[in-house]
This record gives structure tokens, sequence and C-alpha cells, in this order.
């Protein structure tokens, strides 16, 4: 018991002086301009965004090896100072660290982490303490539905994922029916639920909405029933693990649709799968030989930072948001978060991938292009503007290959 | 439901089955046999994953090889986890070993998942299936899937034999049953269970090697394999190494069966209902008599 | 006899006592307001932690089951509380609302459960909490399925604070008393032998019971909370293992079955855990590993003493 007591009054004291020692950072007189993140370096996220601290890390040094960005305010270059933690993809650890880098960092910029549960709980900090919030891969409408002030989004609302898709199917014309196989986890029900929409607009016939849990080991149900009905597109809307164990299915299961699309067809995504990958569509934040912006330095930044594109496709977004963050930062001329703020919803600028401005809500206008795998390279087909390959369908039958 | 489409359904849970069964026969082996909870599982699991992988990388035609020197790799791997962290902490009673197991196997599957993630600072492994479909009719039997059922059946049952019939076996058999009357005749407690846990890692390592062809493994992967394996060994009763395929091809079925006409989300509801309230009816275990279950 | 000094202790200066303890409670209200936000919420996740532990604690400490269910009951209170809120009640009510709700379930649920015994009521408690999860995303017209439920912006974060140290006091307090009670003494005699307990005349089935009703409610309060203060529930977090395997560590680092155990469990895990994810730059994880696997081997010398010492 007295042991007990002893050890209580520790840990309190340990707790105690964690505080005070964090709490002298705050309010000195800036000089640098502290951007805070949090990244999901452990726990189910860490497969998406494991070493994006490294991303962050490139971004800073290259900013600062420039001398900074320059403020008009303070008549001077100032450096970057990244404050990141781990959130260990778990929602209640990223509110708490989004107000450690608020209330005790001082951050005077905040970067949303990966997913939109995380976003979802870490912008009430920076709604609540005023402080400019890029969020980054994070497209479900709730987040932006609450009429919070202080957040935007770099990319498109979740419904509008791969409208350019269906632009172009329905453009293309070939096409007449599509069956969807979902992963029941936030993402891919969302990008679900507005390409159904988005499909019956472009007048294809839906013939089938299967919505199955993320660890599903076994499709051949829902594979018979689709064999059965016969749709031209296979729509598989889910992350990695689910489309390759899916599509590893099909195969030997002879589903020959004529085309394949799987939402997210990067990252490991060939490598299982082999030449089975061959003819997917899927969709793209960007791919060598589009020409928006400055690629050679996302490029050398992505170098520097020892990530491998295809590995983790959705590094282009987080390219963007620096961009955007530099932008506002440049034409704001000051740390003022009110000044900073309203620049950031107001702005105008063409990024790596294509122009990009906020809705009211704060909601971006990046979105993905339809992309398909050709000869084991990623080719942009549509818009026929940015697209590097011409769209190869219908996808010949795995016995014919 | 025709006649096609029911057997394909069967076989395509079956092979399920078997899937299942691969993952949980080691810990079926530590665990089911031994009372050592092994929360590791899991992570040796997807970590033999990434290697094989990265030894395809290297040298693409020795396939058959790594399917021997990986397992036993990892069997060295296990018995010097079990040397480090879980020798000094080993008790004759399982019940005052359970919460040291757990902890110091829990802190070395965190270990193993960061390991992972640093050393290969990618975030999946997968990689090509090595056999093709075998087709009979409207009937596909995906080879991948067939030989790892194949594979259970005799990785099982030459188990079962080592089990009831060779010495070592035996004193296995002896320690899980009398661990004080086992000590007292000369059996190493610390010596049998190094060796039954580096087995069980070699046969983790083994499976491993499957789930990186026939689907992806992540780091972060490594606990919720576990906790399947664990359910698997729990509802088909411990004690013996021919029942996890027996409670795998249980489990495949169900789900499989039971997805075409309710939806694989009211599948999985029901056949985890189903199991639980099976347990309830016979808490040693479903395929142990009560006879047996006095004796064990 | 070892048990039974500690289950009684001799309060020698009870107003001492009831001075610290007022202090401590005014230091932890004036918390906030002196380090502001992060302060706030650090502290509001320990005590969802010790309240978590400490009720963990009268089914897998005093009761000595390995029980992985207690995240259900956590998952339960949580999309109860936010589907209250959402249909306009108040936190208190809602949270209530959640307690109250969770109580039949757990009632119900002990039936077939204290059937089981060793590893099989761990695993078919685990499985209650894959169930918990799987309803919860199969029930897309009332819990949003895998979307899951979202919440207006908590607009008042001193009552959410204020609500978790009341819960958490009230946990420990009634921990404290149960452990003192005849309920606690009947717990623990059913711990060390069942069938001696039932043939003394304990009614075991109605104490295990009381016992999970107890440990219930608590959790699906501190469930409620949490949803309060995140705003969004989502069956992966809700249900998920991380609510079933804390409060499991707390408990059983130091010595389960006493009120002190998994208190102090709880605060030093937690602390451990902030410090080391806020403080270290990498190999994070495998710090917290290394901790927990030397918990473990200290674990096993410490109970083989007591084995030695003590047993029966």
């Amino acid at each position: 018991m007295k042991k007990g007591i002893c050890s209580i009054s520790i840990t309190c004291i340990l707790l105690f002086s964690f505080f005070i020692s964090a709490s002298d950072l705050w309010a000195k007189a800036p000089e640098a301009i502290r951007v805070g993140v949090s990244v999901s370096a452990s726990g189910k996220f860490s497969t998406e965004v494991g070493p994006f601290q490294r991303l962050f890390q490139a971004w800073v040094d290259e900013v600062n090896r420039r001398g900074g960005i320059y403020l008009k305010e303070y008549d001077r270059k100032l450096p970057l100072k990244l404050i990141i933690y781990d959130d260990r993809s778990d929602a209640a650890t990223a509110r708490r660290y989004y107000e450690r880098l608020v209330t005790v960092d001082g951050v005077h910029l905040l970067f949303g982490p990966y997913s939109s549960p995380l976003t979802f709980a870490a912008s009430a900090a920076s709604e609540q303490h005023q402080v400019p919030f890029i969020a980054i891969c994070a497209n479900s409408p709730k987040v932006y539905d609450r009429g919070f002030k202080w957040i935007v989004c770099v990319i498109d609302a979740a419904s509008r994922y791969t409208y350019r898709y269906w632009e172009m199917v329905k453009a293309e014309g070939k096409a007449r029916s599509v069956g969807f196989v979902v992963e029941d986890t936030l993402h891919p029900v969302g990008v679900y639920k507005g390409s159904r929409t988005l499909a019956e607009q472009a007048g294809l016939k839906v013939l089938a909405g299967d919505i199955l849990p993320p660890d599903t080991s076994d499709f051949t149900p829902v594979i018979l029933k689709l064999k059965k009905l016969k749709p031209e597109i296979v729509y598989v809307s889910s992350n990695i693990p689910f489309a390759v164990a899916f599509m590893k299915q099909a195969r030997e299961l002879n589903l020959s649709p004529k085309e394949f699309h799987c939402i997210h067809h990067s990252g490991v995504f060939r490598q299982p799968l082999g030449d089975a990958a061959d003819y997917v569509v899927g969709q793209s934040y960007w791919e060598p030989g589009m020409q928006y912006s400055d690629p050679d330095r996302f490029l050398s930044i992505l170098g520097e930072a020892n990530i491998d594109l295809d590995d983790y496709p959705w590094s282009p977004a987080y390219m963007m948001a620096f961009e955007i963050a530099e932008a506002a930062l440049n034409q704001a001329g000051t740390l003022e978060p009110t000044a900073l703020m309203k620049t950031l919803k107001n702005l105008r600028i063409t990024t790596l991938g294509g122009l990009v401005w906020f809705a009211e809500n704060g909601v971006g206008t990046i979105n993905t292009y339809p992309s398909q795998i050709q000869k084991g390279k990623y080719q942009i087909i549509w818009p026929p503007e940015v697209a590097t390959a011409e769209h190869l369908y219908p996808t010949p039958a795995w016995d014919e290959r | 439901m025709d006649l096609a489409t029911f057997t394909q359904l069967l076989l395509s849970g079956l092979l399920l089955g078997g899937i299942y069964a691969m993952v949980a026969v080691g810990l079926a082996l530590c665990f089911g046999v031994l009372g050592l909870l092994n929360l590791a599982h899991g992570a040796f699991l997807v970590l033999a994953g990434f290697v094989f992988q990265a030894v395809q990388g290297f040298w693409p035609a020795g396939t058959l090889v790594s399917f021997i020197m990986v397992p036993l790799f990892f069997a060295g791997l296990g018995w010097l986890a079990f040397r480090c962290f879980l020798q000094s902490s080993l008790r004759r009673s399982p019940q005052d070993f359970l919460v040291p197991a757990l902890l110091i196997t829990l802190g070395l599957a965190f270990i193993l998942e960061e390991g992972t993630l640093t050393l290969w600072d990618r975030s999946m492994a997968g990689i090509v299936s090595q056999f093709d479909t075998i087709r009979w009719g409207h009937i596909y039997l995906p080879g991948n899937r067939l030989v790892v059922l194949i594979l259970m059946l005799t990785i099982s049952i030459g188990l079962q034999i080592w089990l009831t019939r060779t010495d070592s076996g035996r004193r296995l058999r002896a320690l899980s049953q009398e661990p004080t009357g086992a000590t007292l005749v000369g059996i190493s407690l610390t010596r049998e269970t190094g060796i039954a846990f580096a087995m069980a890692t070699a046969l983790a390592a083994m499976a491993g090697l499957f789930y990186v062809t026939l689907f992806t493994v992540s780091p972060h992967l490594g606990l919720p394999l576990t906790l399947k394996a664990l359910f698997i060994v729990v509802i088909s009763g411990s004690g013996s190494l021919t029942r996890p395929l027996a409670g795998g091809l249980a489990l495949g079925t169900l789900e499989t069966m039971l997805a075409a006409p309710f939806g694989a989300h009211w599948a999985n509801f029901i056949s985890i209902c189903l199991l639980l309230v099976f347990l309830c009816w016979r808490p040693q275990g479903l395929f142990i008599s009560k006879r047996e279950a006095g004796i064990g | 006899m070892f048990y039974l000094s500690v289950r009684h202790p001799k309060l020698k200066q009870p107003a001492l006592l009831l001075i610290a303890l007022s202090g401590l409670i005014l230091f932890l209200l004036l918390a906030p307001s002196l380090w502001g936000g992060y302060a706030r919420i650090l502290l509001f996740t320990i005590l969802l932690y010790v309240t978590m532990a400490v009720s963990y604690d009268v089914v897998g400490g005093m009761l000595g089951y390995l029980y992985l269910g207690h995240g259900l009951f956590f998952g339960l209170g949580a999309y109860i509380t936010a589907l209250a809120l959402k249909n306009g009640q108040t936190l208190p009510l809602a949270l209530l609302l959640g307690a109250f709700l969770v109580l039949p379930v757990a009632a119900f649920l002990s039936l077939p459960l204290f059937r089981l015994q060793g590893a099989v009521f761990a695993l078919a408690t685990l499985g209650l909490l894959l169930l918990g999860g799987q309803l919860a995303s199969n029930l897309p017209d009332l819990t949003g399925g895998a979307a899951g439920l979202s919440l207006p912006p908590n607009t008042n974060p001193m009552l959410t604070y204020s609500l978790a140290l009341l819960l958490a006091l009230a946990t420990v307090l009634m921990h404290w008393l149960l452990c003192s009670s005849s309920l606690g003494l009947q717990l623990s005699s059913i711990n060390e032998n069942e069938d001696m307990a039932e043939s003394v005349g304990i009614n075991c089935a109605k104490v295990k019971r009381l016992a999970l009703i107890i440990s219930a409610v608590p959790a699906a309060m501190a469930g409620g909370l949490h949803a309060r203060e995140i705003s969004f529930v989502i069956p992966a977090e809700a249900f998920g293992l991380e609510n079933s395997l804390a409060p499991l560590l707390m408990c059983l680092l130091f010595k389960p079955g006493t009120t002190w155990g998994p208190l102090l469990g709880a605060l030093v895990l937690s602390t451990a855990q902030e410090f080391i994810w806020t403080t270290v730059p990498s190999f994070r994880l495998s710090l917290y590993g290394i901790l927990l696997i030397f918990i473990g081997m200290q674990r096993a010398r410490r109970s083989y003493h007591w084995a030695l010492g003590t047993k029966h």
C-alpha cells in the first residue's frame, strides 16, 4: 500500500514536470515557421504512410536549403521547423497530439493525419484554437459537413474520387454495365456510393453492388454471382490487400469481364499479381509524364526521402499540400492565423496534380486520373490533354493472354 | 443454387479451411498442447512472408529451397527467442506462466513488427502464385489453395504421429498432462518446451510462405492473424494436432456456404455465433468428447 | 492471509487521507486551466484508462478470469451514447442510458460465458468483441456501418473532463468498497477454489453475474465519454482489440485483485506510453515491447516467489 502511494506520487511528479518542461517552447518570437503533423508510423495505417516522416523532413530540408520561406511582415526568409508525432493510427491519440502541437509546441500551420477518422478527430484541435489546418488524405464529406472554418483539404470529396473514369466511359460509349465489389471501410464505401450514382448518370446499368468485410479471404460467392450476371466492368472499390486477393481469385476462377477497375492499383499491387495486373484500370494522383507545376522538384524530394512512388501512390497529394502551404505563406506574408487562413481559402494555384482552389467548406479540387497498367507501367488514359497512352479496351480473357 | 455452384462453394470453403488450419497449426502446438500463449505467432508469420519475398527477389529459381530453408531459419529464430526471453520465466504450471507469457510474447510481437517495418521499409509483401488452376467442367480448383490443403493434411497427420508415437512427442504430452511428474522422471521442461516453440515458429514461418503467395502481408497484420489462429485453436479444442484442421475446415465451409444466401457480413456474424454457441454447449472444444477431456 | 491484510487496510489517519484526496481532485480539476488543452486531453485519456483498468479488475483480477471482452462494453457504451446524443439527449443522460442498456446485455451474456473456463473463456469473450464489431458494421441504418456515427463538435470539453474524473473516482471507490465487502470476499473465494466456494453456500453463478455487470457499467460509461470527446464512432475503433488489451495489461502489471494494482498499472503504463511516444524519436514500438518483456519477466520471478511462500 505504501509502495503504491509512493509510486502514484512519483507518477504525478513525472507528469507534472513533463508539462512544465514542455510548455516553455511556447510564446517565443518566431525564429522559424513551425509546422506540425502526426504520421501513422505504427498501427494499421503504417502500411500506407509508415515512412512519410521522411517525406515531410525532406521537404523541410529542401525549403531550408533555399533559406526558408519569405514573409513580408518580417521582411526576411524564415526557415521551417517541423514537429512530428506518431499517432499509432488511432483517432484518440491523433486528437491528443494535435492538441499538443497547438497548445504546447505552438505551431503556425498544421498538416492533416492520414485517413478521415483521424482527420475528423484531429481537426477539432485546430478549430478550437484557430490554427490553419491542411488536410491531405481525408475525403469523407463528414469531415467537412461540420461548418469548420479552419480546415482546407487538398483532395476532392470521396464521392467524386473516380468521376474522370466515368466521364471517359461515357465519352467512349463502349461499356454498358458494371458490377461493384466493395470493401467495407470508410473510404471505399464512400467512393462506391458516389461512383454508383455517377455510373448510372453515365448510362451504365448497375448489375451488382456487394459490400464485403475488409478481411474477406474467399471471394468465391461474389465471383460466382458476377460470372452469372456478366457485367462488362468489374469495379473493385477497396484498399490494396483486398484488391490483390480479389484479383488472384478472379483469375483462379476465370472471371473475365471486359475491364477490371481497382481504385487502388498501385503500391504492392503488381508484384503479387505479375502479368495478371496488366490492363487493370485504377486511379493515380500523378504519374511521370504529367507536366503541371514542377515534377522534377517532387521527384528529387521523393528521392531524398527514399520513398518509391509506386509503393506510395498518394505521396503526390502530400507534395501538393506542401506546394499549397508554401504559396499560402508566401502570399499571406505573415504568420498571423486569421490572415493566413483567409489567404489559404482564397488560394488558386497550379500544383503537381493540376489547378487547386477550395470550396466554402474547405474541400479542394485535386482529383485522381484514371490510369491503366500497360506492360507493367502506369499510363494516364484520361482526359486526353494529360493522357500518356491510349485506353486498352476490352481486356483479353485470362486464357487468351 | 445448382449443383455446380454448390460444389464450387463447398470446395472453396474447404480450401479456405485449409488456409485457416495452416495459420493455426503452429499455435495449436504451442498453446493447445503446452498452454504457452504465443502472441508473437502472427508476427513470425508476417516476417517469414517478407523474408520469402526477399529470397524470391534475389533468387527466383530457389522457391523449393526456400520452402525448406526459411522454416529452418525460423526454427532457429524461435529457439533463440525462447532462450532469450521465455526460458527463465518458464513455470511448471501453465496457469502461473500465462500472464508472463502473454506480456513477453506481446512485447516480442511489437519488436518483430517494428523490426519488419524497419528492415524492409516497405509496407506490404506479396508474390505471384506458384501453381496453376485445375479446371474440371465448371469447377475450378486453385492450385495454390489445393497445395495448402494437401500439405496441411500431411503436416497434421505427421505431427499427430510425432506427438503420439515418438519419444519426443510422448515427452511433450507428459509435460502437458502432468508437469511435476514428468520433470520428476527426468524430462527437461525447458528443453522440450524450447523444441516445441522452435517447431511452432517453423510452422508459423511455413504458413507465412503460403500466406504471402495467396494474399499480402503487412507488419501490422501480426496480431489480427494471431487472434484468428487462437480462435480456431480454441474452437477446435486443444491437445491434438489434427483438430485445428477440422476446426479450420468447419469455419471455412461455414463462412463460404453462408455467404451465398446471407452475404459475407452476416455469414461471418452467423458463423462466429454458431461457433460460440457450440463452444458453450461443449466447452472442451468441438471435436473432443467429454470423456477424453476428463482424461486430458 | 496476505489477501486479507490488503482487503482491509486500516485507515490510521482518515482525515489526512481525505485532505490528500481532495487536494488531488482539486489539482486534477485545475490542471486543464493551468496547462491548457493538451493537459486536459492527456489527463482525460489517463482517467479513462484508470476507469477501464479498475473495472476490468473485478472480472480479470478479483474473479481471476483471463477476460478479453471488456472492449465489447466500451464499444456498446460508445455507440449507445453517440446515438442518444444524436437524438438530442444531454451528455449525463446519454451516459446513464448507455450504462442502463448495458446491464441486461452483461446479465444475459454471463449465463453462457461463465460455464467456460481458462483459455476457452478468454476466446469466447474475444469472440464477443469481434461480434460487437461485426454487428456495428452489419447494421448501417442504425450505426452508420463502416462509415460510423459522427457527432457535432464537443462544445463543453470541461464537462466531459469533469465527468471522466467523477467516473474514475467512482470506479476506484466502488472497487475499494467492493474489496472489503462480502461480495468481494465471495469473488476472491471463487477465484481461489470454486468448488469449495459453492460448497460453503455461495451462489457462484449469481456472484459471477454481478461481477460482470459491475465491471461492464463503468466500461460502458468510459466508452460513452470517449465517443463524446472524439465525436466520431467507427466499428474498428469502438470494438478494437486495444480496448480489451490495454485494461488487461494495466490490470496484470502489478497485483490484480487489489485496488491499487490496476490503478497504478493504468497510471504507469499510460504515462510510459505517452512519454515514449512524445520524446523518443524512433524505435518507440520496440521500446514499448522491451518494457512489456521486462515486466513479464519480472512478474514470472515474483509469482515464483509468491508461489514458494504462500501457495495453498
